[in-house]
C-alpha cells in the first residue's frame, strides 16, 4: 500500500493530480452519479479528448455496464493482516487492547485474528512488546483495467465482507494517477454517501461535481456532502438531476454556500428508457447530447 | 472478577463449582435476561455451587466495532465456563468455541429463571452462530 505517498493519493486540498481530474459524487445514492460520469466521458471522447474513467464505487461498481468493454486485466489489492508467531507471543493482550476494531482476541492459549475486522493499520505489530507480530497480508479486492484507443477505464471491486474501501480506492487512484498525464481528463465515479469511501474517492481531485435531485433526501444529503468536503478546499459545483422545474430549495442552499449550479437536467422518460437498455443519459436524444457537450465545455474552463 | 481455579468439567460441560455468565438487563437475579450478548448491559456471574453472584459490566454496549469479540474476551477473562444469552453472533461464537466455552440459548425470563432452567439441563447449546449484528 502506498497510503503515505502524497503524490499519488493527494493530500486534502493538495491538487496532487498531474492532469484535470474531476470527481463526480453525491451524498445520496441513486441521483445519477454514474450516468453523469459516463455521459461526460462520452461527450469528451466525442469532442476528441482522451479520457480516463475511474469507477471508485468499489462496493458496487457498475459504470462498466454502460461501456461495453471486453475482458479487463486485473490486479489483486492486498492489505496488511497481522500474523502471530506463537513461539514469541506471551499472550499479554497488548495487541487486542490496542485494536479498536477488535480484530484480535487473546484467549488462554492463543491469539485469534479476525481478518474482516482488521483495518490494516499495523498498530498491533508496533505495540507488541514481544515482537511476535509480523506483517502478513490478505486480498481485499481487485482492480480491473481496460485500455482503449483514447480511453482507459479503471474499476475497483472490494471483496464481499471486506471493509477497507478507502485502501482499495487509494490504490485505484495511485494506478490511474500514473497514467493520468497521458489524458486530457480523468473522471472519478465516487461511491455515494459522505463517509470514508466517498472522501477517499474525492480526495486529490482538482474539481468536484455533486449530483443531486430535487427531493428532501437529495437536498439533505447535498448539504451533508458539501459539509463533508469543505475542508478539502476543492472547487465544488452542483448538477441538479431529474429537475421538474422547481429547484428553489437546492438553489437557496447553493447560493448560501456560494456553490454554482452548473447544469439542470430535466426529468425525462427517455433517460429512464435508455438506462433500462444499459445506455447512459447522453444517448437519450439529441437534446441530451447537446446538454452534455455544454457541460463538457464548462468543465474544460476555469472553475 | 475472580476466576474459579481448578474447575473439573463433566462431560456435559457442567463442572463442579463453575462460573456461569448470564446476560442481564439489571444487576440482580430478578433482572430480566438480556437477549443480546455483545451489547448486553451487564452479565451476572454465578458460581454454580454456592450460587454466589457478582456483576460484570462490559463497555461494549456502545462499541462501534466488534462488541461480540470484546464481550467474549471479557467473559473468558472473568473465568466464565458457560455463557447463557439469547443468541450469539458468529465472531463471539468463534471465540467461545476456540476457548471451549459453551453458549446456551434462553428465550427470556429473569436471570433466576434462566439459571434454574440451565440447572435442570433445559437450555440448548448454541451449535451455530446467529447472524452478525452491526452497529
Amino acid at each position: 500500500m502506498n497510503s503515505e505517498d502524497n503524490t499519488t493519493t493527494g493530500k486534502a486540498g493538495g491538487f496532487g493530480r498531474p492532469a484535470p481530474w474531476i470527481a463526480v459524487a453525491s451524498g445520496k445514492g441513486g441521483t445519477g452519479k454514474t450516468s453523469v460520469a459516463v455521459s461526460l466521458a462520452r461527450a469528451a471522447l466525442q469532442a476528441g479528448r482522451r479520457v480516463q474513467l475511474v469507477d471508485a464505487d468499489v462496493e458496487g461498481p457498475n459504470a462498466h455496464h454502460f461501456l461495453g468493454l471486453g475482458e479487463p486485466e486485473t490486479f489483486p489489492v492486498e492489505a496488511m493482516l497481522p500474523r502471530i508467531d506463537p513461539a514469541r507471543c506471551t499472550l499479554c493482550g497488548e495487541c487486542a487492547s490496542f485494536c479498536i476494531y477488535q480484530a484480535l482476541a487473546v484467549l488462554g492459549d492463543r491469539v485469534m485474528v479476525f481478518p474482516d475486522m482488521c483495518h490494516g493499520c499495523e498498530g498491533c505489530r508496533v505495540v507488541c512488546p514481544a515482537q511476535a507480530i509480523e506483517n502478513g497480508s490478505q486480498e481485499i479486492g481487485r482492480i480491473m483495467h481496460w485500455r482503449g484507443e483514447d480511453f482507459e477505464a479503471w474499476q475497483g471491486r472490494l471483496h464481499v465482507g471486506q471493509v477497507l474501501s478507502p485502501t482499495l480506492i487509494r490504490e485505484l487512484h495511485r494506478r490511474a494517477c500514473e497514467s493520468a498525464s497521458g489524458y486530457d481528463l480523468t473522471l472519478v465515479d465516487s461511491p455515494p454517501g459522505t463517509s470514508c469511501p466517498m472522501m477517499a474517492a474525492v480526495r486529490g481531485a482538482n474539481r468536484l461535481v455533486l449530483v443531486t435531485e430535487p427531493t428532501p433526501f437529495g437536498l439533505h444529503d447535498l448539504e451533508l456532502a458539501m459539509a463533508a468536503v469543505r475542508r478539502m478546499k476543492l472547487p465544488v459545483e452542483v448538477i441538479v438531476n431529474r429537475s421538474i422545474g422547481d429547484d428553489a430549495a437546492i438553489d437557496d442552499l447553493c447560493r448560501a454556500r456560494a456553490v454554482p449550479v452548473i447544469a439542470r437536467f430535466p426529468d425525462d422518460r427517455a433517460v429512464a428508457a435508455a438506462y433500462a437498455e444499459g445506455r447512459p443519459m447522453i444517448e437519450a436524444g439529441a437534446e441530451w447530447a447537446k446538454q452534455y457537450d455544454d457541460l463538457r465545455r464548462h468543465l474544460e474552463g476555469p472553475c | 472478577m475472580r476466576g474459579i481455579a481448578g474447575v473439573v468439567q463433566s462431560d456435559d460441560g457442567r463442572g463442579k463449582n463453575m462460573l456461569i455468565a448470564i446476560s442481564a438487563r439489571g444487576g440482580t437475579m430478578d433482572a430480566a435476561m438480556d437477549p443480546r450478548l455483545g451489547r448486553a448491559e451487564k452479565f451476572i456471574l454465578i458460581e454454580s455451587d454456592s450460587e454466589k453472584t457478582s456483576i460484570l459490566e462490559i463497555a461494549a454496549t456502545q462499541a462501534t466495532h466488534g462488541a461480540g469479540i470484546q464481550t467474549a474476551q471479557a467473559l473468558l477473562k472473568a473465568g466464565a465456563k458457560a455463557v447463557i444469552s439469547g443468541d450469539c453472533g458468529p465472531k463471539a461464537f468463534q471465540v467461545f468455541q476456540a476457548a471451549g466455552v459453551p453458549v446456551y440459548a434462553a428465550t427470556g425470563g429473569t436471570v433466576r429463571d434462566v439459571f434454574a432452567a440451565w440447572r435442570r439441563n433445559e437450555l440448548p447449546v448454541i451449535g451455530q452462530p446467529g447472524a452478525a449484528k452491526h452497529a
